[in-house]
């Protein structure tokens, strides 16, 4: 089974940058093995 | 790049050695108007940045089978089982002549959409959940699945200012609606139906 990770876009003016920066801080934790 | 073995969802390709997959399979799912699509774009860029060789993927967006489907669901008479068979068959074509090379390349493959997104359309149209699963049991499993969240009173908006919205209604006005399926009209769920 996929690991699954879920982000809340809470706040349509924030949503991007703050929704953008764990997505890559996870996607960074997969590529590297650190997850 | 860390390696983790890859597997299949079910019963798998026979003809395919997932041993050979290097690169990782990350699928972003979420509803329609939640963003996917632009964050998946930002991705792309700041991973080939950072030197990762990157393919990105989208739902319905095969060459066997895009147009198929978009002349399919203009017809509005599609039941679950033929709607789930035509992204099965998308699916499979983008499976083995994007998603597999790039992972054996050792590629970054970001899915816009997954075969979660068959799974939810299906068993709420009243698919068993067994046939949809055993359908698109050629699937690879994903590395990780990253799924945006938005509540009701946030997603409305945004999808009401989308692009699509204003092509169609702003510009064009031509009476042209949200997407029939994606938009669930097809369960009658309204109270003007």
């Amino acid at each position: 089974m996929a690991e699954e990770y879920h982000f809340n876009v809470v706040d349509a003016t924030k949503a991007f940058s703050t929704v953008n920066k764990k997505l890559k801080e996870k996607i960074l934790e997969v590529l590297e093995g650190e997850g | 790049m860390s390696s983790e073995k890859k597997i299949f969802f079910g019963r798998g390709l026979p003809y395919v050695d997932v041993s050979e997959f290097k690169g990782k399979l990350i699928v972003i799912e979420g509803t329609d108007g939640v963003g996917r699509t632009t964050q998946i774009e930002d991705l792309k860029k700041w991973l080939e940045v950072k030197g990762y060789g990157v393919v990105s993927t989208g739902w319905t967006r095969s060459p066997l089978m895009g147009r198929a489907i978009d002349v399919a669901k203009a017809g509005h008479n599609l039941n679950v089982h033929t709607f789930s068979l035509l992204y099965a068959a998308d699916f499979a074509d983008r499976l083995e002549h994007e998603i597999i090379p790039a992972l054996k390349a050792g590629f970054v493959v970001l899915a816009d959409r997954y075969i979660y997104t068959a799974f939810a359309r299906a068993t709420v149209r009243g698919a068993e959940r067994d046939w949809i699963r055993s359908t698109f049991g050629f699937a690879l499993e994903p590395d990780v699945v990253l799924y945006m969240k938005v509540n009701i009173e946030n997603l409305i908006p945004r999808v009401i200012n989308s692009q699509l919205f204003q092509y169609r209604y702003g510009e064009l006005g031509s009476g042209e609606s949200m997407d029939y399926w994606e938009a669930g009209m097809d369960l009658r769920l309204g109270e003007d139906f």
